[in-house]
C-alpha cells in the first residue's frame, strides 16, 4: 500500500455517479438482455428497465460536471481544447475542418477517458431505448426496435452498458490510491452491483403490466445476480490482502464490509429464497435491502481508501515504522473472512437446491462457481501481496507510457499538445539576446 | 530536440535552508500557504517543516528527518534533510491517466501540466504516486512544479537549483548527473565502510535508474529507506492493473449474463394464472417469438 | 575583535570562506554556520565533497543542529563552558610538542621539524615574562595585578610584560614646537628587545608558562564541566592534531556563540592560540574565520560606529588619558616597533580628510576639534545612561533595540525616559512603536500619556535602492548599485546623514563660539549633481565620492592614492580610513572588480588591507622563505593565469622579492633572512621571519603581555548567571566582568533552586535577527510561523508538557511564553555537580510584523565582557513551567 499519496477528494459527487451509474447500466443490460433471450410476455420489463436507465444517466452526466473544478470544461475530456482552439482561429465552424477533425480525445489506456466516450455512448443506446419504452408502437420502435437493426443495437447497447458498469471499477484501480489500486477485483464488484442494484430499482417499479411469472423470472436473476455478487464481494475482500484489517479500524470499512455484505447481499439473498410465494412486501423489502447495499458498497469503497491514509500516518508516528503486510491468513480479520466464505460456499448451493429447484446444469454452474470462490479467496489469504498473483497478463504493456524510455517521445500525452506554451517568465521580452 | 534535462539531488549536503523552497515561491508568484483556521500555518512540531507537505502553492518541501537514540548520550544521532518536489516520471502516472491530455511532456522531457486546458478532474492526483499534484484554490486547476519550463526556454537554471548554496540540487543533462551521482555514491559507501547513513545504512540513488517508473528526472543521493523521507519504494504505473482488471470484469459480466439468461429461461413455479395481458397473445401460446 | 587583534594584530577574520574548500579539517565552534552563513557554508559542503582524501567537518554546540547534522563529529558542550574545552585541546597539542621537544634535532621529522620551526620563529613562544607575573594556575584563578578597588575591578597589566633590559629614559626633546614630522617622536618609543629562550625551556618563557596554565584543562575536566563524552572529546583533538602539519591545514569557525560571553573574547583567544600552535595560521586551508553577523557588521567597525574607535581602528581620543595634543595622542597610540609605527600618517590624513584646510600643521592638523569619551558609552550603559535621564535623543537608525537589546523590557522603558527618538527603518519597528504597541504599554506598566518621548519615524531606503557596499566577513568590499529610487520620502541613510550635516553647518554659519568650529571646518562635500541626473531624487550624496576619501587622495592634487604607504603625516594627503587604502587605486573603484577564479579571487571586489585575502601569509613559507608542501602542492594545481607558482606566497631570490597567488602580507622585499635592528623604527625592528607585522615583535601572540584587560591567557570562568559553581578555579566568574546592579536588570544567584536550567538564544536560517527583515515577509513566516521553546524529552517530561505545548520560561528580568519544541536534538548535561537541562530560544520575535510573538529579550541581562562590553546573550538560567495559551 503506498501512503504517500494525496487524497483527490472524491466525494458525495462521485459516490452518487457511482451508484446511478450502476442501477442505469445494470437496469439497461438487463432489459437488452430480456428483449435478446427473454420471452416477450417478459418486454414490460425491459421497458421498466429503460424507462429508469436514460433519466439516470442524465443524472450521472450532471453529476460528472458538477464534480469538475472546472465544470465548464467538461468538453475537453471528449474534444481536444487546444485542437478546438486552433480549429475556432481557423474559423471553424466555417473553415478550420481539417484541424477539427484531428479534435476527439481518446486514450484508450486511461479509465478516465475510455469512461468518458462510454457514458456518451450509453447517453445514446439508452436514449434510443427510451423512446422506444415510451412509445412502444412508435416509428422508433419499428425502425430501431425490431429486426435485425434492433438486435444489433441491443448486442452493443448491452456490451456499453456492461461497460460503464463495471468501468467505474477499473478507474478505481487504475491509480496509487491505498486500497483502490492494491486490487483489481473493484470492477467486477462494481459490474454485479450495478446489475443488482438495476434489478432492484426495476423490481420497485413494476407496473402492473408486469405479470406475476415474468416478476418471479426476475427474481430469480437477482437471486442468481446476488448470489455471484457475493462471491465476487469476498474475492474482493480477500484481494485486498493486508489493507483488509486496515481498513476495518475506519467506520467507511465498517461500511463497506458490513453495509454490503449483510443489508447489501445477505438479507435480499434470504428474501428472495422465498421466490415464487407471491409477496409484494417481501419482494419490495429485498429491492429496497439491495439497493441501500448497493449505496453502502459504493460509498465505502469510495470513502474508505481516503480514511487509510490516516491510519497509516497514526501507526507511523506511533511505532516510526510502516504496518508489517501480514499475509491475511494471519489475521483474525482474514480467518473471519475464510470461515465466512467456507460457510457460504456450502449454504449458498444447498440453499438454491432446496427453495430453486436448479435444473442440474445450474446447479453444477452454481457449485462450479461456490468452489472457484472459495479457492480463489483461500489463494488471497496465504499470498503476502495478493494484489497481483492472479494475474499473469499485468506483463502486458497496455500504454505508451510504460516503458516509455528517456527521452524516447511523448509516451502517452502526444494528443493535446498547445502550439505555444503560455511562458509566465518574468525575464521574457527582457533577455539580453530579446531586447 | 534539447537532451533531457533533470535534478540530481544530494540529500547528504542538503542544510535545509529552505531557499529552494523560497526560490519557487518567488519566481512563481505562488503566494504563501495558509494554516487551516490561521492566515499563516502554525508550529507543526515535526522538526523544522512547518510545510507539511507539497500544495497547491508548495512546489517544493524541505523535508527534515530527526532520527536520535534515545539514550542521553544519543549514541546515534542523524538529522536527515530533503527537498521534495514533482519527480518528472520518465514513466508518469499523472501523464498517463489525465484524460483531457493536460499534462503533457516537454521537449527537455520533463512534465508540465498545461493551465487552459485542465478541468480539476483529479485523476491526476489518485494517479501520483509521490503526492505531488494539488488542486488550486484559486483556479481549481492542477498545480505542481513546472520546471521552471519557462526559465528552460531562456536557457536558465531552475529557481530552486540556483538557490540552493551548498548544490545540493543539482540541474542538468541527465546524462551527466547520473555520472556525477555514481562517483558521489562510490566515494560516500568507501569512505564510511559501516553506512553512510543511520543505523548503518548504505547510500544509494533512488531513481536514478529504470526500476522506478522508468527512471525519476529528479533522482535522489538517499542513506535511509525511502519510506523514511516519505517515498514508496516502488510505485507503479496505473495502466499496469488494465489487463488483468478488464480480464475480470469481462468474465464476471458473462456470468451475470448467464445469471440474467438462466433466470428469463427457466420454468416458473408460478402458473401463469393471470388473464392474458389485453392485447398480448394469450399465455399457452407463448413461445419464442424470435430466434 | 580584540581576541583576534591582540592574538596576531588584527581583529578580522584571518582567511577566507573560499579557502575553506581546501581545509582538511573545519572546526566550527561557538556557530550554527549551515543557519547563519549558509552561502558561506557552501564552502564547507566543496571541502566535504571533494574527492581526494576529503575533510574532516567538527561541530561543538549545546544543540544538535542543521550545522552537526552536516559534520563528521558532533561534540555536545554545556553552553559557557568552551575555554575547559579548547584547554584541553591546547593541553594535548602541547603534550604532542612535548614529544618533539624531547626528540634531538637530527632525529626530527620533517613534520617534528615543521611545528618546531613554526612555533619558535613565527610565535611569542621563546619570549621571557618578567618574573613579577604570577599564572592563574597560582592564583586560583585570578593572574598578578589585580586590584579589587570599590567600583570596577582590573588588572595592572604592567605585571604581565615581556621581560627586557631596563629603558633608559628618553633624551629629553629639544624645543618640539608644534606640527613638525613625528617620525623623530616615534623613533624615541622604541625600547630594547625582549628577551628569549629559543630552546623553550626557561620556567619564564611563554612556552613553560602555556604548559604551566594549562596543566588543569584534562579531558576528565571536560567531562565534568562541558557534559562532552570522553571519548567524542578525544575523537575532536585527534581529528585537529591529525590535520595539521607541513601537509595539512584545519581552520576554525566561529561566530556570536563565542563572542556573547562574558569571557567572549577570551574564548576567540583560546582558538587563537590553539591554532597558532597547530600551525594553521597565514595558511591555505587555515586560519580563524570569525563569521560576523549583519551583511557589513565588518565595515561598520572597519569605517567605525562604535563610540571608542575612529575608522581604521585608530583609538578615539579619550580624557581618560594623556591625549591632550596631537603629540601626546600620538606618543600614547604609537606601538613603534610594528607597522603602527606609521599611526601619525593615519590620523594626520584623516583629520586632513575631514576639515581639509582647516587642518594646518600649526592648529595640530584641527586634532582639538575632536571629541573626547569621558568614559564608557557602549550600548548597555548608553542605556542605563537613558534610563537614568541622561540623555535627550537618540538614533535609531538600522538597529532595534526593542527586541535586539538585552533585558528588552528595560530598554523599551529607557526609550520613554528619551525627550526624542529618532527612527530610520524599513517598517514601523517595535522601536519606532514602543509607545503604544510594547508589552509594557499593553499591559498597563506604562501609560501613553505619561510617555512624553517624541518619536520621528522616517522611512529608509532599503539596500537596492542606494549605491553602497558591503565588507563581508572576510573582509571584502563588494559594491551593490542603486537599481531604482525609494519610493515617496523613503531616503537612504546616507540622504540623511549628509543632509543632516549639511542644515546643522547652516545653522552655525555665523557661530562664533569654539565648540561649533568643528561643525563649521567640516569638508562635507559629497554630492554629485552629474550621477543624480539618472535619478528622481537629485540630491542624493555620491557613496563613490564618499569611497574616493575613505581611500584617500593627494590632497593637492586629489588623485587618489595606490597604497597606504603613499600616506604622509604632514597634511599632503587625506585619507578616511588607512586600512581600505587601495580599493581606488588607479581612480576605478575596485569594490565593483568582478573577476573571480573560485579560490583567492583578486580580482573580486578588494579585501583589506591591500587586497590580502590570506592575512598572514608570510606563515605559508618556512623562516626561509620556501612554501611548505601543502602550499607547493595547492600552487602546482592552480596556476594563476599561465603562471604556476612555486607556493602561496614564498621569496623569490631571483626577483628578490616576495610573491605569490595571494597579496604578500610582508614587506616586499625584504629577505627572509633579514636581521632585526635592535632600535630599528617600525618593521625594521622586526626580522624576516615575523609574519605578524602588526605585533611589536611581529609574533603570534601565544600570550598577550598587554591589550586585554581579562588576563594574558584564556582561563575558564563561570557565566556570571550559571547554574554550577566553577569546578576549574575557586575565581567563579570573570573578575573584572561589566556588572550593571541597577534597578530593573537582576542577577540569578550561582546555583539559584529558582532558575536551575540553563537558557540559550540563537537564530534560525529562515528569520533575521529581530526580525523586521523577515517577519513582514509571508514566504519567510510561514517557514518558523511561531516562536519556539526547543527543550529535551526528558525535560518535557518531568514538566509534563506535550510537543507544541505551552511553556511560560521565566528568569529575574521578567518571563514570557512560547510553544515547546520537544526534541532529542537537545540532551540533559550531566556535568559533575549536577543534570543540567538546557534550554534553546531563537529570539526573532517581537510584537509587530505579520508573524508575531513574545519579545526573548526580555529575558536576557545587562552584563558585559570587560574588553568591549559585549552582552552575555549566549547563556543565563532561567525555570520553565508548564503554560497555558497567553490571555
Ligand atoms: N539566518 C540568519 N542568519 C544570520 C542571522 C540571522 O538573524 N538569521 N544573524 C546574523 C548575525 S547579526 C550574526 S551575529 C550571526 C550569528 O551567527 P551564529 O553565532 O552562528 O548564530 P547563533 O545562532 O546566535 O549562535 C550559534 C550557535 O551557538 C550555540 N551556542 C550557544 N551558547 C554557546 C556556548 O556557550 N558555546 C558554544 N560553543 N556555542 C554556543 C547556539 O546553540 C547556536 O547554535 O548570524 C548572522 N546570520
Ligand atoms: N538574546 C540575544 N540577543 C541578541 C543576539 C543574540 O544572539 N541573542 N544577537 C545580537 C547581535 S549579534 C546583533 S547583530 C543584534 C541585531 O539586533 P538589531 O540590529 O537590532 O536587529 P535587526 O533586526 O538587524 O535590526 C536592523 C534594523 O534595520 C532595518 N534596516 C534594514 N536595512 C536598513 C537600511 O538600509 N537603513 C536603515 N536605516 N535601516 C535598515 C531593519 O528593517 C531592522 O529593523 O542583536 C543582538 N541581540
Ligand atoms: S511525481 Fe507525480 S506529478 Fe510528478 S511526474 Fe511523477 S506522477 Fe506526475
Ligand atoms: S485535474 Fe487536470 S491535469 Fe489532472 S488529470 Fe484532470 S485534467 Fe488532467
Ligand atoms: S524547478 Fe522551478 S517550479 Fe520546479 S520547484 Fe524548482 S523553482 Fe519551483
Ligand atoms: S536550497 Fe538546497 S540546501 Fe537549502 S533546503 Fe533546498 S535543497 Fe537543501
Ligand atoms: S542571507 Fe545574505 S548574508 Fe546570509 S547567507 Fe544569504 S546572502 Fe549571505
Ligand atoms: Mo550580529
Amino acid at each position: 500500500m503506498n501512503p504517500f499519496v494525496s487524497d483527490p477528494e472524491w466525494g458525495w459527487w462521485i459516490v452518487l455517479y457511482f451508484y446511478l451509474g450502476g442501477i442505469a447500466a445494470g437496469a439497461y443490460f438487463l432489459g437488452t438482455l430480456i428483449e435478446l433471450f427473454g420471452r416477450s410476455e417478459d418486454r414490460p420489463v425491459a421497458r421498466i428497465g429503460y424507462r429508469i436507465a436514460f433519466p439516470l444517466v442524465c443524472v450521472c452526466g450532471i453529476l460528472l460536471i458538477v464534480d469538475l473544478e472546472r465544470p465548464e470544461r467538461f468538453w475537453h475530456m471528449l474534444l481536444q481544447s487546444e485542437v478546438v482552439d486552433r480549429a475556432l482561429r481557423e474559423g471553424w465552424p466555417l473553415g478550420g475542418w481539417a484541424t477539427m477533425l484531428h479534435a476527439p480525445m481518446f486514450k484508450w489506456w486511461s479509465p478516465m477517458s475510455i469512461g468518458a466516450w462510454s457514458l456518451f455512448v450509453f447517453g445514446l443506446f439508452s436514449f434510443i431505448s427510451f423512446l422506444r419504452s415510451v412509445w412502444p408502437e412508435g416509428r422508433i420502435e419499428r425502425w430501431l426496435g425490431r429486426g435485425a437493426v434492433g438486435r444489433v443495437l441491443e448486442v452493443l447497447g448491452s456490451a456499453v452498458g456492461f461497460f460503464v458498469a463495471s468501468y467505474t471499477g477499473v478507474l478505481l484501480t487504475a491509480t496509487n490510491q491505498p486500497l483502490w489500486s492494491v486490487t483489481d477485483w473493484t470492477g467486477p464488484l462494481f459490474l454485479t452491483s450495478a446489475a443488482s442494484t438495476g434489478i432492484a430499482a426495476v423490481l420497485l417499479l413494476r407496473t402492473a403490466s408486469v405479470s406475476a411469472e415474468s416478476e418471479e423470472r426476475l427474481e430469480r436473476a437477482d437471486l442468481w445476480v446476488l448470489g455471484l455478487e457475493l462471491f465476487v464481494f469476498l474475492v474482493f475482500l480477500a484481494s485486498l490482502g493486508a489493507v483488509l484489517p486496515l481498513a476495518m479500524q475506519t467506520w467507511q470499512g465498517w461500511v463497506l464490509i458490513f453495509g454490503t455484505l449483510i443489508v447489501g447481499l445477505l438479507l435480499p439473498l434470504w428474501l428472495h429464497l422465498r421466490v415464487g410465494t407471491p409477496d409484494h412486501r417481501r419482494v419490495t423489502a429485498a429491492a429496497l435491502a439491495a439497493l441501500v447495499g448497493g449505496f453502502a458498497l459504493r460509498f465505502g469503497v469510495v470513502r474508505t481508501s481516503p480514511a487509510l491514509l490516516a491510519v497509516w500516518q497514526r501507526h507511523w508516528e506511533h511505532t516510526g515504522a510502516a504496518p508489517a503486510p501480514t499475509p491475511l491468513w494471519q489475521t483474525w480479520q482474514g480467518l473471519g473472512l475464510l470461515a465466512t466464505t467456507a460457510v457460504l460456499a456450502v449454504l449458498i448451493p444447498w440453499a438454491l437446491r432446496r427453495h430453486w429447484r436448479l435444473s442440474g446444469a445450474q446447479m453444477s454452474l452454481a457449485g462450479l462457481v461456490s468452489l472457484l470462490v472459495a479457492v480463489g479467496v483461500t489463494a488471497y489469504s496465504f499470498s503476502p501481496d495478493p494484489g497481483r498473483i492472479l494475474n499473469p497478463l499485468s506483463a502486458v504493456r497496455f500504454s505508451p507510457e510504460e516503458g516509455r524510455l528517456r527521452g524516447g517521445g511523448p509516451g502517452a500525452s502526444q494528443q493535446n499538445r498547445p502550439s505555444e506554451i503560455h511562458l509566465r517568465s518574468k525575464l521574457v521580452g527582457n533577455l539580453p539576446h530579446e531586447r | 530536440m534539447p537532451d533531457p534535462v533533470g535534478f540530481y539531488t544530494d540529500t547528504t549536503v542538503c542544510i535545509g535552508c529552505k531557499a529552494c523552497q523560497v526560490a519557487c515561491h518567488q519566481w512563481n508568484d505562488l503566494p504563501a500557504g495558509k494554516g487551516q483556521r490561521t492566515p499563516l500555518p502554525v508550529l507543526s512540531g515535526d522538526s523544522y517543516d512547518n510545510t507539511g507537505s507539497l500544495s497547491d502553492v508548495n512546489w517544493r518541501h524541505v523535508k527534515f528527518i530527526e532520527k536520535f537514540s534515545p539514550d542521553p548520550n544519543r549514541s546515534q544521532a542523524a538529522w536527515l534533510m530533503m527537498s521534495d518536489v514533482c519527480k518528472h516520471c520518465v514513466n508518469a502516472p499523472c501523464l498517463e491517466v489525465c484524460p483531457t491530455g493536460a499534462i503533457l511532456r516537454t521537449e527537455f522531457d520533463t512534465v508540465y501540466i498545461n493551465q487552459p486546458a485542465c478541468n480539476g478532474c483529479r485523476d491526476c492526483v489518485t494517479a501520483c504516486p509521490f503526492g505531488v499534484i494539488h488542486m488550486s484554490e484559486q483556479t481549481g486547476i492542477a498545480q505542481k512544479c513546472t520546471f521552471c519550463y519557462d526559465r528552460l526556454k531562456d536557457n536558465l537554471v531552475p529557481a530552486c537549483a540556483q538557490a540552493c548554496p551548498t548544490n545540493s540540487i543539482q540541474f542538468g543533462k541527465i546524462s551527466d548527473l547520473k555520472q556525477r551521482a555514481r562517483t558521489r555514491v562510490a566515494q560516500l559507501n568507501n569512505e564510511n565502510p559501516n553506512g553512510a547513513g543511520p543505523g548503518g545504512h548504505r547510500a544509494y540513488l533512488y531513481g536514478a535508474d529504470e526500476k522506478i517508473l522508468g527512471g525519476l528526472n529528479a533522482f535522489y543521493l538517499l542513506v535511509d529507506e525511502p519510506e523514511v523521507y516519505g517515498l514508496p519504494s516502488n510505485p507503479k504505473v496505473p495502466s499496469r492493473v488494465m489487463p488483468a482488471s478488464s480480464f475480470w470484469s469481462i468474465f464476471t459480466a458473462l456470468m451475470t449474463a448467464l445469471g440474467v439468461l438462466f433466470a428469463f429461461r427457466s420454468r416458473t413455479k408460478q402458473k401463469p394464472a393471470a388473464p392474458p395481458t389485453p392485447g398480448g397473445p394469450a399465455p399457452e401460446a407463448i413461445k419464442e417469438v424470435r430466434p | 575583535m580584540p581576541g583576534l587583534g591582540t592574538s596576531y594584530g588584527r581583529g578580522g577574520a584571518t582567511t577566507f570562506a573560499a579557502d575553506l574548500q581546501f581545509s582538511d579539517s573545519i572546526f566550527i565552534m561557538g556557530s550554527n554556520m549551515a543557519e547563519c552563513h549558509p552561502v558561506a557554508f557552501r564552502w564547507v559542503m566543496k571541502a566535504k565533497t571533494r574527492s581526494t582524501d576529503r575533510c574532516t567537518v567538527i561541530h561543538a554546540d549545546p544543540r544538535f543542529t542543521r550545522t552537526s547534522a552536516m559534520a563528521d563529529i558532533y561534540a555536545p558542550v554545556r553552553a559557557g563552558s568552551d575555554i575547559v574545552f579548547l584547554g584541553a585541546l591546547i593541553r594535548h597539542v602541547l603534550e604532542q610538542f612535548d614529544g618533539i621537544l624531547a626528540k634531538a634535532p637530527e632525529q626530527r621529522d620533517a613534520r617534528d621539524r615543521f611545528f618546531h620551526d613554526y612555533l619558535v620563529n613565527y610565535t611569542n613562544a621563546p619570549t621571557l615574562i618578567t618574573d613579577e607575573y604570577r599564572d592563574a594556575e597560582d592564583g586560583e584563578g585570578l593572574f598578578a595585578g589585580f586590584q579589587q578597588g570599590q567600583g570596577q575591578a582590573r588588572y595592572d597589566q604592567n605585571r604581565w610584560r615581556y621581560d627586557s633590559e631596563p629603558r633608559q629614559p628618553p633624551p629629553a626633546e629639544p624645543g618640539e614646537g608644534r606640527g613638525h614630522g613625528f617620525a623623530a617622536d616615534v623613533g624615541r618609543l622604541v625600547g630594547p628587545p625582549p628577551r628569549q629562550d629559543r630552546t623553550l625551556q626557561n620556567p619564564r618563557c611563554v612556552y613553560q608558562i602555556l604548559k604551566r596554565h594549562y596543566r588543569r584543562y584534562t579531558p576528565e575536566m571536560v567531562e565534568q564541566v562541558c557534559g562532552t563524552p570522553r571519548d567524542v572529546f578525544g575523537r575532536v583533538a585527534n581529528a585537529l592534531w591529525s590535520n595539521a602539519g607541513p601537509e595539512k591545514t584545519g581552520a576554525i569557525c566561529y561566530a556570536v556563540g563565542w563572542t556573547q560571553h562574558t569571557t567572549g573574547v577570551q574564548m576567540i583567544r583560546a582558538a587563537a592560540v590553539l591554532q597558532l600552535l597547530l600551525g594553521n595560521i597565514g595558511r591555505p586551508g587555515g586560519g580563524i574565520l570569525a563569521l560576523r553577523g549583519h551583511a557589513t557588521i565588518q565595515g561598520s567597525t572597519d569605517i567605525a560606529t562604535l563610540y571608542n574607535i575612529h575608522p581604521g581602528y585608530l583609538n578615539t581620543p579619550s580624557a581618560l588619558r594623556p591625549h591632550d595634543t596631537l603629540r601626546d595622542y600620538i606618543r600614547t597610540e604609537t606601538n613603534p616597533t610594528s607597522y603602527w609605527a606609521n599611526f601619525p600618517r593615519f590620523i594626520v590624513s584623516q583629520l586632513k580628510a575631514w576639515f581639509g584646510d582647516a587642518a594646518t600643521p600649526e592648529n595640530d592638523f584641527a586634532y582639538d576639534f575632536l571629541p573626547k569619551i569621558i568614559g564608557d558609552h557602549s550600548h548597555m550603559p548608553m542605556f542605563i545612561a537613558m534610563m537614568q535621564g541622561k540623555m535627550d535623543g537618540f538614533f535609531a537608525m538600522g538597529q532595534n533595540p526593542a527586541v535586539g537589546g538585552q533585558n528588552a523590557g528595560y530598554q523599551r522603558k529607557a526609550l520613554a525616559q528619551l525627550k526624542w527618538l529618532v527612527v530610520r527603518d524599513l517598517y514601523e519597528t517595535e522601536t519606532a512603536s514602543f509607545w503604544k504597541d510594547s508589552p509594557e504599554v499593553r499591559g498597563g506598566e506604562l501609560r501613553i500619556e505619561d510617555i512624553q518621548t517624541e518619536v520621528f519615524f522616517l522611512p529608509a531606503a532599503a539596500v537596492p535602492e542606494n549605491d553602497g557596499s558591503f565588507t563581508n566577513t572576510q573582509r571584502l568590499v563588494q559594491w551593490h548599485d542603486k537599481a531604482v529610487d525609494p519610493p515617496g520620502d523613503a531616503r537612504s541613510d546616507l540622504w540623511f546623514t549628509y543632509h543632516l550635516g549639511r542644515r546643522l553647518k547652516a545653522l552655525y554659519a555665523n557661530s562664533a563660539l569654539p565648540r561649533d568650529r568643528p561643525i563649521k571646518a567640516l569638508v562635507w562635500d559629497y554630492v554629485d549633481a552629474a550621477e543624480n541626473r539618472r535619478w528622481r531624487i537629485a540630491d542624493e550624496p555620491s557613496a563613490d565620492r564618499v569611497m574616493k576619501e575613505i581611500n584617500g587622495y593627494d590632497w593637492r592634487s586629489g588623485r587618489p592614492l595606490d597604497g597606504f604607504d603613499q600616506l604622509r603625516d604632514d597634511g599632503s594627503t587625506a585619507c578616511g580610513a588607512w586600512i581600505y587604502t587601495g580599493i581606488y587605486a588607479g581612480g576605478t573603484n575596485r569594490a565593483k572588480a568582478r573577476a573571480g577564479d573560485n579560490w583567492v579571487s583578486l580580482g573580486w571586489g578588494f579585501s583589506w588591507p591591500a587586497n590580502r585575502r590570506q592575512m598572514y601569509n608570510r606563515c605559508s613559507a618556512d623562516p626561509q622563505g620556501n612554501p611548505w608542501p601543502k602550499e607547493a602542492r595547492l600552487a602546482r594545481q592552480h596556476p594563476q593565469g599561465e603562471r604556476v607558482h612555486r607556493g602561496y606566497v614564498y621569496w623569490d631570490a631571483a626577483l628578490g622579492r616576495w610573491t605569490g597567488l595571494d597579496v604578500p602580507d610582508f614587506p616586499i622585499a625584504k629577505a627572509p633572512n633579514t636581521a632585526a635592528v635592535p632600535q630599528g623604527v617600525g618593521l625594521a625592528f622586526q626580522d624576516g621571519a615575523s609574519p605578524f607585522i602588526m605585533k611589536a615583535d611581529g609574533k603570534g601572540w601565544l600570550f598577550v603581555p598587554n591589550g586585554l584587560v581579562d588576563g594574558p591567557l584564556p582561563t575558564h570562568y563561570e557565566p556570571y548567571e550559571s547554574p554550577v559553581r566553577n569546578i576549574v578555579y575557586a575565581q567563579q566568574s570573570n573578575p573584572v566582568v561589566l556588572v550593571y546592579n541597577v534597578p530593573g536588570n537582576p542577577y540569578a544567584p550561582v546555583g539559584s533552586p529558582d532558575y536551575p536550567h540553563v537558557l540559550s538564544t540563537y537564530r534560525l536560517t529562515e528569520h533575521h535577527l529581530s526580525g523586521v527583515m523577515s517577519r513582514w515577509l509571508p514566504w519567510l513566516c510561514e517557514l518558523q510561523p511561531e516562536l519556539f521553546c526547543e527543550i529535551s524529552p526528558e525535560h518535557a517530561a518531568e514538566l509534563g508538557v506535550a510537543n507544541t505545548g505551552w511553556v511560560v520560561i521565566s528568569t529575574p528580568r521578567g518571563s514570557i511564553r512560547a510553544k515547546a519544541l520537544v526534541t532529542r536534538r537537545i540532551r540533559p548535561f550531566h556535568l559533575r555537580d549536577r543534570m543540567v537541562h538546557h534550554v534553546g530560544l531563537p529570539w526573532h520575535w517581537g510584537y509587530k510584523g505579520v508573524s508575531t510573538g513574545d519579545v526573548v529579550n526580555n529575558l536576557s541581562a545587562l552584563v558585559g565582557d570587560p574588553n568591549v562590553s559585549i552582552h552575555e546573550a549566549k547563556v543565563f538560567v532561567c525555570n520553565v513551567s508548564k503554560g497555558e495559551r497567553p490571555a
